[in-house]
């Protein structure tokens, strides 16, 4: 299968990262954080050292300030319902994941309250003045994508950050999309919170994802419990990453993640970047010279764009055409709304839904070039 | 009494570790009986060398010692 699905999650995933989780299972199954024993032990070195890593990757000194969750939603969910209260008011952006929504939305019954800033494509100015006129002497939170799952546009979110700050308000980004992808040094940085899926960009494992905390305001917990130490206390614990690493964590998902990490270090995040867009160009390229094609964007670039390529071809649903890929020429692309309704509505397919290619670092030129192929023969 | 101090979770004393390595003082992490009244299910340090200069650097970078521990668990 020719795998364009790369947005939902990578595929394949790197040699060192599957060694790694299958090494894991089979000779450090034991539960880190937990028993004194010599396995025990070494479990916990191995998450110590995976955590390392992904502070590391991210420009965090404090590698406890990396707690491992089970997705970027969960992350999301940690910040939005661990932070805001009854009075609330939250910034998002017009192309947010429904991660960010949902959340959102059910904290309307605890009088929270969100905007919508219009993002502009490849015009920062005026996204940026669009986040500036949605503050309000209430305003507490900023959640905003890195770029978007859909159209793959990126936000200029450092900016859309440092302004945030001027105001008081806390910033928290999902870089689901862009971890791994473009590079992010939080040394340097208004990001509060970054909230990362370990299995898209960094090539871990499903089940994988990270909290970054750069600031110095730690959320409330949605879950407590068992934490490995200080157990006498029925109190949790309120040290990161223990707060909110309760329960039995995916040893091997975070080990995986930790060597996704390594891969794409070693293969050079811009390198990726460089030629994933590339991809991504040749294929615009095509479609765009396509009359039954719809493309949504102008002609991407590591500017204003990550390598996500949204498509529709006239008089056909966009799930009947990703069928059709599939069934007839073994690609694999997803359509609809990818769970973010809002972007969508922004672009004007929220009836439609479309078609969407991501490639991964395994993608070829030749991949691209079947996948037009394919296109041009659905009429 | 061994220079065993209390950390707050085995990621703090791995850090720890870490970091008094990187001053030249060896260490290890281990499991270990906790301050009096709070019962087992701890993570302590044991300090080799230069110990007081150890828990210096230990709080210079907000590494919270709990305090010197009971004893090891053997």
């Amino acid at each position: 299968m020719i795998y364009f699905d790369n947005g939902a999650t990578t595929f394949p995933k790197p040699n060192n990262v599957i060694n790694s989780v299958c090494n894991t299972l089979r000779n450090y199954g034991a539960n880190p954080g937990r028993g004194g024993h010599k396995l025990a032990m070494k479990a916990s070195e191995l998450l110590y050292n995976a955590r390392k890593n992904v502070a590391n990757f991210f420009g965090v000194e404090d590698s406890s300030n990396v707690i491992f969750t089970p997705s970027c939603t969960t992350s999301l969910n940690i910040v939005i319902k661990g932070l805001l209260q009854k009075g609330d008011h939250v910034i998002i952006s017009s192309y947010e994941h429904n991660a960010v929504l949902r959340p959102l939305e059910k904290l309307k019954d605890r009088g929270v309250t969100y905007s919508v800033a219009e993002v502009f494509e490849g015009d920062n100015e005026r996204t940026i003045n669009s986040f500036r006129e949605q503050i309000k002497p209430n305003t507490r939170l900023l959640v905003c994508t890195y770029a978007s799952n859909v159209f793959g546009i990126k936000l200029p979110v450092e900016r859309i950050c440092a302004l945030c700050h001027q105001y008081g308000i806390i910033t928290c980004v999902d870089a689901a999309q862009a971890a791994g992808i473009v590079p992010i040094n939080l040394s340097d940085s208004s990001i509060d919170y970054l909230c990362i899926a370990g299995h898209k960009g960094l090539y871990g494992p499903m089940g994988t994802g990270a909290l970054i905390v750069n600031c110095d305001t730690i959320p409330d917990t949605l879950i407590e419990g068992g934490t490995g130490s200080n157990s006498a206390s029925t109190e949790q614990p309120d040290i990161l990453p223990d707060k909110f690493e309760s329960g039995t964590g995916n040893l091997p998902g975070f080990v995986g993640m930790g060597n996704g990490v390594n891969f794409v270090k070693n293969r050079g995040e811009i390198n990726l970047y460089n030629k994933e867009i590339q991809l991504i160009q040749r294929a615009y390229s095509a479609l765009s010279r396509m009359d039954n094609v719809i493309l949504y964007t102008d002609y991407p670039n590591m500017n204003y764009y990550v390598p996500v390529l949204s498509f529709n071809i006239k008089d056909k649903d966009s799930e009947t055409v990703s069928q059709i890929l599939s069934s007839r020429y073994n690609i694999a692309t997803r359509a609809g709304l990818h769970c973010a309704p809002l972007a969508h509505k922004s672009k004007g397919t929220l009836e439609t839904g479309t078609v969407r290619v991501v490639p991964s670092a395994f993608t070829t030129f030749n991949d691209i070039n079947l996948l037009i192929s394919a296109i041009s023969n659905i009429k | 009494m061994d220079n065993l101090v209390q950390l707050s979770s085995v990621t703090q004393a791995m850090r720890a570790r870490d970091l008094l390595k990187s001053h030249g003082i060896n260490s290890a992490v281990q499991r270990i009986t906790a301050l009096r009244g709070q019962g087992p299910c701890a993570y302590g340090l044991k300090i080799f060398n230069r110990f007081d200069e150890a828990i210096l650097i230990l709080r210079e970078h907000n590494i919270h010692v709990i305090g010197r521990a009971r004893g090891e668990i053997r």
